[in-house]
């Protein structure tokens, strides 16, 4: 029986605590008086949110910023000012102002001025900015500030004990949605309702969102959205379920056939499990990503599809979706290192000539005998009956 | 208002051949060609930052998709999508477009290449979206584009957008009544017994199932405020108030667990605003008709949650309905329009989806 009973709250604010002790020390070392983490309400799994990271508050608004002084106390400035109420429930930083969203560079000027904040060394992390934000920086700041990014994403690819623990609950929901899948996904549902379905049992069990792909064909191309398509006998389903928790993804990819699967498809899903487990064995740390990409593409490229290897047959053969930090992406062109402590989806997700897309990958934490996977079974070729 | 936006739109991807036909598409890229020419230039590119799909773009694909389209002055356009290309696929099943290429990590170069085709190489041309790209892409643009002369079209295309076309009013229409659907879903799950959370969680599966692309979910989960889905929560809390936003096909309506009060300030205070939404009406004199139906508490309430604003491609387009706002209603354009009084002996939300005419508002029908 898996535990979902509530995340431990003291977990949560030492966690917190911690990571802001950790930046001020990696400001002291950088020569930062001032850090301004800033968020978008555009959330997303392939850009870093440093506002969440920092205060545990999931926004709505379209700014929210933390300001961590070197030795004041830290202040959040939230926008819509409808929604403190929830920010003062979430929140890890408990000094609290709100702003409507066209007065946030204003407002968060004020703030600071009134704090008698020391703005000469200021450094702003802030993940995907929208232009305006990107470049109202200096004004609001009197001078333009350093870039934050990398003191923030060094911090965080290391995942602190409250970051595992979101991962391993939101692993732990996605096996269960897996589960679900095989008591429920039949021949005749269409695509888009069993994905309804599937996100809100998941949201049941805690997820606030999810990445949730989900799709059919006796031949895939890909996995995308879903459609209206009635699934039929025969059809492959292929899942990216991605569910988070406290702003955690994760991602676990699966192949299922409507029926038995045919010699053919479970030679080839054997292929791609053969290079999911070359990659973690080689992905010990230390060792560059680029070093992980080979280890994957070699069983597929010895089986005769090299060619196969490189978009647009497959995208990329994983990536983290941390809140904090997007270290590492597994690709030949990253030039990251794999470290202790990481987490990421490792996927030889890809197309094949013979059977279509198939998709097969785990979350795996970097252990130093290799990436270990998070899930408690590794993905088969399913089979839905 | 402002909502949870979610990691993806991943419900029903589909285009609806019913509701959207190809010569639907056709029709919006000859009438822009037509003002193009008068305009004097070569074309148009209309752009969407990468990762942000967005109503410029789809208006012209037929889907919201990221990417950069570029609609010469005559002839078809072509869509350039961001990715390597694997997701090409299945996009071009949710477009009429027959011209569609990745851009990928060469999108400026790629374009050029396009433009290159052309006899006179687009040496003037219009642009829609460049303003919303991340500084380094719009740098790369620019540099891409070199010599040619931009010319901005953003004020001149939102104009030809703001009056919906009747397909449009369909969609939203369609949107509309799958909004309706989750909200009448939450109040019966509530009225059974189940949390504030739950009738949330319920009205969403509901949107879901009946083919929302997008959800939007809003309801009085700890008590006084409006939040969205977080976390499964036993509280119940009395009346439930439930806001439901669903985007058909990329186009958004909205719905509330309060539309059908026929009684109390919410409901007199959008009545009003509807009366008043006649072609060339003041955006500012909406909101005064609604401030006048409310008593103090409920009208810096309704203030802060938003009185209402433009909605079609995007879920918040111009006109904003606020106090002293001096931008006009379009005839034709489609207006959300919302009093929100989340506390106290009248709580309730009440929206209507309203089209723009000359003789005041009129409410529109789910479909």
């Amino acid at each position: 029986m898996t535990d979902m009973s509530p995340l431990p709250e003291t977990l949560r604010t030492t966690s917190y605590k911690a990571r802001i002790d950790r930046v001020r020390a990696a400001m002291r070392r950088d020569g930062h008086t001032l850090l301004i983490a800033y968020g978008t309400g555009q959330h997303s799994f392939v850009g870093m949110n440093p506002a969440w990271y920092l205060s545990g508050f999931r926004q709505m608004g379209p700014h929210v910023a933390v300001a961590v002084p070197l030795d004041d106390e830290p202040f959040l400035l939230m926008t819509p000012a409808w929604d403190i109420d929830r920010a003062r429930a979430r929140s890890t930083v408990t000094d609290i102002e709100a702003a409507d969203p066209a007065a946030f560079f204003p407002a968060l000027a004020d703030s600071l001025h009134r704090r008698r904040l020391d703005l000469n060394h200021v450094a702003v992390a802030g993940g995907r900015m929208p232009r305006a934000i990107a470049e109202g920086w200096a004004d609001a700041l009197g001078a333009a500030p350093s870039s934050g990014e990398a003191l923030i994403s060094d911090l965080a690819r290391i995942r602190d004990p409250w970051s595992l623990a979101c991962t391993r609950r939101a692993v732990a929901i996605a096996e269960k949605g897996c589960d679900w899948l095989e008591q429920n996904a039949r021949a005749g549902a269409r695509e888009h309702q069993l994905v309804a379905a599937l996100d809100v049992y998941m949201r049941g069990l805690g997820a606030e969102d999810n990445f949730l792909l989900m799709s059919s064909s006796q031949h895939n191309r890909s996995v995308h959205q879903p459609t209206r398509r009635l699934i039929a006998e025969g059809d492959v389903l292929l899942s990216e379920i991605t569910p988070a928790v406290e702003g955690e993804y994760i991602q676990i990819c699966r192949s299922a056939v409507f029926g038995k699967p045919t010699a053919l498809q479970l030679e080839k899903f054997a292929l791609l499990d053969e290079a999911l487990r070359a990659g973690m064995r080689t992905a010990t740390p230390g060792t560059p990503v680029s070093a992980v990409v080979e280890a994957i593409n070699a069983p597929i490229a010895a089986a005769g599809y090299g060619e196969y290897t490189v978009p647009p047959y497959m995208r990329t053969r994983g990536h983290s979706m941390a809140l904090g930090s997007m270290d590492p992406e597994i690709s030949m062109f990253s030039g990251h290192t794999l470290e202790e402590g990481m987490v990421f989806v490792m996927h030889p997700n890809q197309y094949l000539p013979d059977t279509g897309y198939l998709m097969c990958g785990e979350p795996v934490l970097i252990t130093p005998s290799g990436a270990e996977p998070l899930t408690s079974t590794m993905g088969v070729l399913g089979s839905y009956i | 208002m402002i909502t949870m936006t979610p990691v993806l739109a991943r419900g029903l991807t589909d285009r609806d051949h019913e509701l959207f036909p190809q010569d639907e598409f056709e029709e919006r890229a000859r009438l822009l060609q037509a003002e193009l020419r008068d305009l004097g230039v070569s074309g148009l590119i209309v752009c969407a930052p990468a990762w942000q799909p967005n109503g410029e773009v789809g208006f012209l694909s037929g889907w919201p998709m990221s990417g950069i389209i570029f609609l010469p002055t005559s002839g078809e356009p072509t869509l350039l999508t961001y990715g390597s290309g694997r997701e090409l696929y299945f996009q071009r099943q949710l477009t009429w477009l027959t011209h569609m290429r990745s851009g990928g990590e060469r999108m400026p170069a790629r374009l050029v290449e396009e433009l290159d085709k052309l006899p006179d190489g687009c040496a003037r041309l219009a642009t829609v979206g460049l303003g919303g790209l991340a500084a380094p892409a719009l740098r790369q643009m620019r540099d891409a584009l070199g010599s040619r002369e931009l010319i901005d079209f953003d004020a001149r295309f939102a104009a030809f957008r703001a009056r919906k076309r009747p397909r449009e009013i369909l969609a939203v229409r369609r949107a509309l009544g799958i909004a309706r659907g989750a909200v009448a879903a939450g109040r019966a799950a509530f009225a059974k017994g189940a949390s504030n959370t739950e009738a949330l969680v319920e009205a969403e599966q509901v949107a879901r199932r009946d083919g929302a692309r997008d959800w939007r979910g809003l309801a009085n989960l700890t008590g006084s405020s409006l939040a969205p889905f977080e976390r499964p929560a036993a509280g119940r809390h009395a009346p439930l108030l439930l806001w439901a936003g669903v985007d058909y096909h990329g186009y958004w309506a909205e719905a509330a667990s309060g539309d059908t009060d026929i009684e109390g300030p919410a409901a007199a205070a959008v009545a009003a605003m509807v009366a008043a939404a006649r072609a060339g009406a003041r955006a500012g004199d909406l909101a005064e008709a609604a401030l006048a139906q409310l008593p103090p508490p409920a009208r810096t309430a309704s203030l802060a949650y938003g009185l209402g604003c433009g909605c079609g491609l995007l879920r918040e387009e111009t006109p904003w309905i606020e106090p002293g706002s001096d931008e006009t209603l379009p005839e034709g354009a489609i207006l959300t329009l919302r009093s929100v009084v989340p506390s106290g002996e009248a709580a309730t939300i009440v929206t209507a989806m309203t089209v723009v005419t000359s003789a005041g508002g009129t409410r529109l029908e789910p479909l």
